[in-house]
């Protein structure tokens, strides 16, 4: 068990797909621990498996074998309602390629998480909703369909989205992978901003760049976690 | 160049539709069932309403004139006396003709054969413009037809059935009702004489009543007993030519006052609606019915424009890559059109086969019934254009829409096969949705229409009828073609009467010309002691003549006085029982027993008062009816009526023998139970039942499909949204009331819609309706409950399959 400002501590972790009887080793023994309000970036070549991590420190997928403790719980092995519930009220999720729903305004959208917390009062939505655009520069398109604003805006109204909900930690993953240079770039201030802030933020990225603005940067190879040094010199030999 | 494209367009449609053989199949056949509910009813109405007297060149200047009061069951209206004058003084018609038409026996050689014959006029072939197939018709320069000639013209299926076909008939002789007549014409194959639905097996002049039917009404000018109908002259309309027949007629009227109490007043029908006839039963039912089928069909465009919006999107590519070649979106339209048309023509194709069966099921609503029904639909040149006009109608009606819709794509992002960084679209599902809520709607207002009808026929099968229909056989005879005489034949009932009551099963007998709701009671002109009529009101009433005990055997509770008992014969007070509906309707508040009633010009006195009962259809108000004693008014077509203690027809054998032993000879037609002879009384609102209940049925199904494939394919469509949702927290129940709430939005704007519609339609149904009114809560509560449960399963399987999805699978899902 990790100390109180250990907010996400795995051992051991691994993730199997099988497919026609071959076995994919996604994630081999995977150790992390993120701690309360730091700001952790994965890096890694593409298949190396930190979409997986994050979909599982996400409880979108579950692990094959080793543990998981979000906020000191347990949480690999529950059922698909209660990860619903945890997803909903600790995880604020940022994708690459923003998924608003076309058919929500922008308030609607960044409500919607809200929606599915029960017992929570319509002004409070309202309330929650109004503070997390402003806190992304976004109040004054509330009435916009997400169709109407540029990528930029789209992702600011998603990690409003994300916000909105008040998580432990803000999962983002590749959040500028769909966005030029100028928008990248803003919305890594804005992911700084909250950090500043207090959030807590693990970021998936392929882009140096980007992954200096955290505190932290954790490599993926071939399903596992390694130094920077070793990462070189892997990609180097599998280059050659 | 467009002969070229079009031909293109057809191979290619042509491949497109054998590679997808389930689409194609499932289009193709809905769409078969939609056109063949509408060939079926048309099909009806072309064989009824729109050819109602089969075999005669022109229908439109034929007209059928009716004097008195309008019903659906009007006496015969004109004596021959005034027919004449009509006839002789009439400057409007070509042609009038008259007829008389009842049942008679073919005598002379084994058992009489009973028939269904004609008394004409001599001009009545000529005014038709019917010519015969064999010999000749009619002589049409017969002037005085009051002596009449005896000749007959035969029927093409009588010719064909009993005489298989002889070539040489004509000049050969038959005997009708025992007497001979010479053979000197056949009719033309398919003409069954003037009275639509209702078949005429021989044409005899009418100046052979006295030998026919024994009587003298040709020179009486009180005896209504001809139907007339008219041909127009060339320029003449019908409301003109009624206008110089009603001067005449107030003439006669004027002249003979005695014979022309009441109602005079001319009028004329076309003959689609003659009140002669089953048309006038059918023209208020089919058309309703082919609005109903009309609906079905559009509910399949839906279903079927529905699939083809779906299957536009598995095409946007190609439609994409042919606009970036050039295709202007007209091409594009008129290549999906094509496709279309050759859906919809397979689909014609289908129904016109499943109609030349479905057209001959009317026959199969007519319960075994002595009437010489006519009845039929059939596939001919009509039916065959109505199948190419309605399957193109078809094509554009489901088919315009999914075209202009999948011709409206921008190639260029559709080539691009853009990245979404959104998860659905605002008007993506709009369309489909709307045409789900139209089908609901039509589905729900078809239902309604079925529930009312259902309950409309329930109402009136729980009716009491008056009498008790359980426990009684009928048997049918006809004394007259035997050379029986009158005294000679109620003997004959007497004897047979007495021994029938002595049969082991028998609790009562009794005899009469007619049986309850089976279109066998006649009416006559009443003038009750001490009624004035009001201007030209009717005084015609159904009228009954009926042996000893008639009100006991039938049940029919009496209300005052006594039944008619074997007393009442020739030699004593002519007597008559009334029901209430009479003795409300002319001597309200008063005691009828005593009171005096002319019926058919002879006086009657009341010696008993009956309960209202019904006689001619369940769906009919009690009216006023007469009985009057067998033995004291005779008449050769008689019903025996037997009360059985056990099951009716296991007395029939018995009741044969008895008939037997009094005299082996006499056929005995249509031994059954009354409550069997009854369905003919409701023939109409069964089949009105029966395809309004199909036709809801195959909507209940198509809405079920349609929303179903609608949700579907929307849930499908939203698995990444959905899975986005699950990314957000929620849960299986989340994503399984969202995908139930969407169908459940669509039902129930349908139903809303549909509501509406059916309030205002089924008011045209109100006077189909029986016991219930065109607004029945009932029908209104639990036709929607109906459907929104099937509308609720339909969305049962894309919401459990929604709720399964993997949240890593749906947020992958492109």
């Amino acid at each position: 068990m990790g100390s109180n400002d250990t907010l996400i501590e795995i051992e051991n972790l691994t993730k199997v797909f099988y497919t026609d009887e071959v076995e994919t080793h996604a994630l081999s023994g995977i150790h992390l621990t993120i701690s309360r309000g730091e700001y952790l970036a994965m890096s890694g070549p593409s298949g190396c498996g930190k979409s997986t991590l994050l979909s599982i420190l996400g409880l979108l997928d579950t692990p094959t074998g080793g543990k998981y403790l979000l906020n000191g719980n347990p949480v690999e092995n529950l059922s698909f309602g209660d990860r619903s519930r945890i997803r909903n009220q600790e995880i604020g999720f940022i994708f690459q390629s923003f998924n608003l729903i076309g058919d929500l305004t922008v308030e609607e959208n960044v409500e919607l998480p809200l929606t599915y917390r029960a017992g929570m009062a319509s002004a409070e939505r309202k309330k929650r909703v109004k503070e997390a655009l402003e806190r992304v520069n976004m109040a004054h398109r509330m009435r916009h369909y997400p169709a109407q604003l540029s990528g930029g805006q789209q992702q600011r109204v998603a990690v409003a989205r994300a916000l909105a909900g008040s998580p432990s930690i803000l999962l983002a993953d590749e959040p500028t992978g769909n966005l030029d240079s100028k928008n990248g770039e803003a919305v890594m201030h804005l992911l700084a901003d909250l950090h500043r802030e207090g959030s807590t933020i693990c970021m998936v990225t392929h882009d140096p760049r980007f992954a200096r603005h955290a505190g932290r940067e954790v490599h993926l190879f071939d399903g596992k976690v390694v130094s920077e040094n070793e990462l070189k010199k892997l990609e180097k030999e599998a280059e050659a | 160049m467009a002969l070229q494209n079009l031909l293109r367009d057809l191979l290619y449609a042509l491949r497109q539709l054998r590679k997808n053989p389930g689409f194609t199949a499932l289009a193709v056949g809905t769409l078969a069932l939609g056109i063949a509910a509408n060939l079926t009813i048309f099909s009806w109405i072309n064989s009824t309403l729109l050819d109602p007297i089969p075999g005669i060149a022109h229908t439109s200047d034929m007209v059928t004139i009716m004097r008195g009061d309008r019903s659906e069951h009007p006496a015969p209206p004109f004596s021959y006396a005034d027919y004449v004058e009509l006839r002789d003084s009439s400057r409007s018609f070509s042609g009038l003709l008259a007829y008389h038409d009842d049942y008679m026996s073919i005598t002379g050689s084994g058992q009489p054969e009973r028939i269904y014959g004609a008394l004409t006029t001599s001009n009545y072939f000529e005014v038709l413009g019917v010519r015969p197939l064999l010999g000749r018709t009619l002589l049409p320069t017969l002037k005085n037809e009051r002596d009449g000639v005896a000749e007959a013209v035969l029927n093409y299926d009588l010719w064909q059935n009993r005489f298989a076909g002889d070539s040489s008939i004509v000049g050969k002789t038959i005997q009708i009702n025992l007497h001979p007549y010479t053979i000197v014409g056949v009719a033309p194959k398919g003409f069954h004489g003037c009275k639509s639905g209702l078949r005429a097996d021989v044409w005899i002049p009418l100046g052979m009543d006295p030998e026919i039917w024994g009587s003298n009404r040709i020179n009486d000018r009180g005896v209504s007993w001809l139907q007339v109908l008219g041909k127009l002259a060339p320029g003449v309309d019908a409301s003109q030519a009624v206008s110089e027949l009603n001067v005449e007629m107030q003439r006669i009227v004027v002249r003979y006052p005695d014979t022309h109490r009441g109602a005079n007043t001319i009028s004329s029908d076309p003959l689609w609606r003659s009140p002669f006839g089953a048309n006038v039963y059918l023209y208020g039912t089919l058309p309703i019915l082919l609005a109903l089928a009309a609906l079905l069909l559009l509910l399949a465009c839906a279903n079927v424009a529905n699939l083809l919006l779906v299957r536009s999107v598995a095409r946007r590519r190609e439609m994409a890559i042919r606009m970036s070649m050039g295709a202007s979106r007209w091409r594009i339209v008129s290549q999906l059109l094509v496709e279309n048309l050759i859906i919809a023509l397979a689909g014609g194709g289908l129904a016109l086969i499943v109609t030349a069966w479905t057209a001959r099921s009317l026959s199969y609503f007519l319960p075994s019934t002595t009437l010489p029904l006519a009845l039929n639909g059939r596939v001919d040149g009509a039916v065959l254009l109505a199948t190419l006009l309605v399957s193109i109608l078809t094509a554009a009606v489901s088919g315009v829409i999914p075209a202009m819709r999948a011709s409206s794509l921008s190639p260029v992002s559709v080539l691009k096969d853009e990245a979404l960084s959104t998860s659905g679209g605002l008007s993506k599902s709009r369309l489909t949705g709307g045409l789900v809520v139209a089908q609901i709607a039509l589905s729900l207002l078809l239902l309604t229409c079925a529930g009312l009808f259902v309950r409309s026929l329930q109402k009136a099968q729980n009716t009491d009828p008056g009498f008790d229909a359980n426990h009684v056989l009928l048997a049918s005879f006809d004394l007259d073609p035997m050379g029986y005489n009158t005294a000679q034949a109620i003997e004959f009932d007497r004897q047979l009467l007495a021994r029938v009551k002595q049969l082991p099963g028998v609790q009562s007998a009794t005899i009469a010309d007619f049986s309850p709701l089976s279109f066998t009671i006649h009416s006559d002109g009443v003038e009750p002691e001490g009624y004035v009529p009001r201007l030209h009101e009717s005084m015609e009433v159904d009228r009954g003549q009926v042996g000893p005990d008639y009100l006991a055997t039938l049940r029919t509770p009496l209300i005052a006085g006594r039944d008619i008992s074997s007393q009442d014969n020739a030699s004593t007070e002519l007597v008559a029982i009334v029901n209430k509906a009479l003795v409300d309707r002319y001597w309200p508040g008063q005691n009828a027993i005593g009171k005096r009633i002319q019926i058919a010009g002879r006086g009657y006195t009341v010696v008993g008062v009956a309960a209202n009962g019904k006689y001619r259809r369940m769906v009919y108000q009690p009216v006023p009816l007469v009985l009057v004693p067998l033995m004291q008014r005779y008449a050769s077509v008689q019903i025996l009526h037997v009360r059985t203690a056990g099951e009716p027809l296991a007395m029939a054998a018995a009741i044969k023998q008895t008939i037997r032993d009094l005299n082996a000879d006499l056929p005995v037609y249509n031994v059954t139970t009354l409550k069997e002879s009854m369905q003919i009384g409701s023939v109409f609102e069964r089949i009105a039942v029966a395809f309004a209940g199909a036709f809801g049925l195959l909507a209940l199904v198509l809405a079920a499909v349609g929303i179903y494939g609608v949700v579907a394919y929307t849930t499908r469509q939203r698995t990444h949204e959905i899975g986005i949702r699950m990314a957000l927290g929620a849960a299986k129940g989340d994503v399984f009331r969202s995908v139930l709430g969407q169908g459940l939005r669509l039902a129930l704007a349908g139903l809303a819609a549909g509501l509406i519609f059916s309030l205002a339609f089924t008011r045209l149904l109100r006077g189909m309706l029986f016991g219930i009114g065109a607004v029945d809560w009932l029908t209104f509560a639990v036709v929607p409950a109906i459907l929104l449960l099937v509308a609720l399963a339909a969305c049962l399987v894309p919401a459990r399959r929604a709720a399964s999805i993997e949240p890593m699978q749906a947020l992958r899902t492109e």
